[in-house]
């Protein structure tokens, strides 16, 4: 069994390797995404930053006031930091003095980045008044102040990177399902179009193994599709991290390898369903229609674990998570991403295992059916 | 070598098989004759056990398809050739034989044998995608061919073929008949069954309506089966 298994993942394999839609969808695509994403949405334009000031030297507003990207406000604005949450204000600036000591400190947003930006050109806006101060009257002793800032909190407690525990479990699902759907498709309901799939059948082979050889071909894929895809992640935050809101990412080896670890274990699960979809499936393009829907139920499955892992603030309610399928991995996604170990590992592997395997086995019992192996 | 044992299969109202049965002595080539939905390709399927009868047995050297089985018969589906586009035909031929157990050298010499035999050789190692019809119909037969079992099924093999094309597939057939080989042969065309067949079977509506021994017969093969077939067609 285990040499047909291997004969049928090679002839797969071999046979996706030459098509080129199945390259691009597979490898070029996961690649570029998240640097074209970033490349698009990042890219600097002349924005208009709202600033609230209060108690600042009317020198310091009027130098402020004098930028025209930015709009300076010196109403007085009872809640700073619900004013910042709800994108009101982009960085909010208060003054403190004791004695020849000053000090600026400036309150900004640090899961959006304008709030980040607007930050960023206050501090040379700042500096750029202290170095004009100092030339234009050079005997004055204290002549500046320090600047201080202070990031408010989205309400993700401690999660300042947005991109990071929001939008990247939601992508990897995605990729893992749409990396190998050309693959995916093109095993069985391919083989139904060519008419090849009876004469497959027809052969010594136990159709389990049929069923596990082109399994195997597609979670290869699937997982290679958000390899891909990390890498892409990886080289966009090397170039320019500052659209996750920091100067710079620092991932640990452990993050890297339990990374590995889950979306493998989800490429199981994804790809297990996408074989058993394209054995019903009369068409490639029937297929992946059926297909497509995937990421939309894994989306909102992700979307239930995203509010789960972050409202849920007991650690007993959160691990009854760990025995779900497919809602484990992507709790234990954000958990890993905020460089904490994961908190069920075996019962991840198991629970999402035994999913693939039952999925895998009605895979097996489908081919049994007539109407499903001539629905052509 | 294969015997067919009252079988029966309905598809809804549709009666496609009504108690067919026949037996197939190894080494026997036999032709199975009938029109357009008389059953010969579900009959196929049958034996091949890509779906069930409804009642009765298929039995391989002795063994019900649902049993353990040691022999596996080779096949052939006329309506397509169910090749591979992105293979080479030779990858094609590989492919099939490792399923059934064939690798290495016995492999790659049966494949140049076949090859030479069908007048393959210009092609064997391009990708099936520009092939011809003859050409995947060829290789489809080297790939049932070099599995070498001992019950070969063809369902309308030279349906679309150009007549040096059928010339080959019948001295493929006949080089498979002296090799012992026990095959079942269904075909449209009278002369090509007459000529390759040792007993043809007509199949007309599920029901097996003659069953002719050609061996006892010297010349006029052909008119005897024409006549046979007319006469249930009238009927």
């Amino acid at each position: 069994m285990i040499k047909s298994i291997y004969n049928i993942f090679k002839k797969e394999s071999i046979d996706a390797i030459r098509d080129v839609r199945s390259l691009i969808i597979t490898f070029i695509f996961p690649l570029i995404v998240f640097p074209a994403v970033i490349l698009l949405t990042g890219s600097k334009t002349d924005t208009i930053y709202n600033i609230s000031v209060s108690g600042i030297d009317e020198s310091i507003i009027a130098h402020l006031q004098a930028d025209p990207l930015l709009l300076v406000s010196k109403k007085e604005i009872t809640d700073k930091n619900a004013s910042l949450l709800n994108y009101r204000i982009d960085a909010s600036l208060s003054m403190y003095k004791k004695g020849n000591f000053k000090a600026i400190e400036i309150e900004y947003n640090n899961s959006y980045k304008r709030s980040i930006e607007a930050l960023e050109y206050l501090k040379v806006k700042l500096t750029e008044y202290q170095m004009n101060n100092i030339l234009d009257n050079p005997d004055i002793k204290h002549t500046g102040f320090i600047v201080t800032f202070m990031p408010i909190h989205d309400i993700y407690e401690g999660a300042s990177m947005f991109i990071l525990y929001t939008l990247l479990p939601v992508l990897i699902i995605i990729i893992s399902i749409t990396s190998p759907i050309a693959v995916a498709a093109d095993v069985f309901a391919g083989e139904k179009e060519r008419n090849s799939l009876e004469l497959l059948l027809c052969n010594p082979v136990s159709k389990f193994a049929v069923v596990l050889g082109k399994y195997f071909t597609v979670f290869l894929f699937g997982f290679m599709g958000v390899l891909c895809f990390l890498a892409g992640f990886f080289i966009s935050v090397s170039i320019d991290s500052s659209f996750l809101g920091i100067s710079e990412l620092i991932i640990t080896s452990k993050q890297i390898s339990y990374s590995l670890f889950l979306v493998a274990i989800l490429s199981f699960v994804t790809s297990s369903i996408e074989v058993c979809i394209s054995i019903t499936a009369k068409s490639v393009k029937e297929a992946q229609l059926y297909i497509l829907p995937l990421t939309v139920i894994f989306s909102a499955i992700n979307y239930f674990s995203d509010k789960s892992f972050f409202l849920v603030t007991d650690p007993n309610i959160s691990s009854r998570f760990d025995y779900i399928p497919v809602l484990n991995i992507m709790t234990s996604i954000r958990t890993v991403m905020m460089n904490n170990d994961i908190n069920n590992p075996l019962s991840i592997l198991l629970t999402n295992l035994a999913a693939s395997i039952i999925v895998l086995y009605i895979s097996k019992l489908l081919l049994n059916r007539e109407k499903i192996i001539y629905r052509s | 070598m294969l015997t067919v044992d009252c079988i029966k299969k309905n598809f809804c109202d549709n009666k496609v098989l009504q108690s067919v049965s026949f037996h197939i002595p190894q080494g026997q080539v036999v032709g199975l004759l009938g029109e357009n939905g008389a059953g010969k390709t579900t009959l196929f399927r049958i034996i091949c056990s890509l779906i069930s009868a409804d009642e009765g047995n298929v039995f391989i050297n002795g063994q019900a398809l649902d049993e353990d089985r040691n022999c596996y018969p080779s096949v052939f589906f006329g309506g397509s050739s169910g090749l591979y586009s992105r293979l080479s035909a030779r990858e094609n031929i590989t492919y099939f034989a490792n399923l059934n157990g064939v690798s290495g050298d016995v492999l790659n010499d049966k494949i140049d044998y076949f090859s030479n035999l069908l007048d393959m050789n210009d092609y064997i190692d391009r990708k099936t995608l520009q092939f011809s019809h003859g050409m995947k119909q060829k290789t489809a037969l080297v790939r049932m061919a070099v599995i070498n079992s001992p019950l070969m099924l063809l369902d309308e093999p030279t349906t679309g073929m150009d007549f040096p094309s059928i010339v080959s597939v019948a001295d493929f057939i006949q080089h498979q008949k002296n090799e012992s080989k026990t095959i079942l042969y269904s075909s449209h065309n009278i002369s090509e069954l007459s000529s390759i067949c040792q007993r043809v079977i007509i199949l007309h509506k599920g029901i097996i309506k003659a069953d002719i021994d050609l061996i006892k017969y010297n010349d006029n093969k052909d008119n005897i089966v024409k006549k046979a077939y007319l006469r249930i067609l009238e009927k």
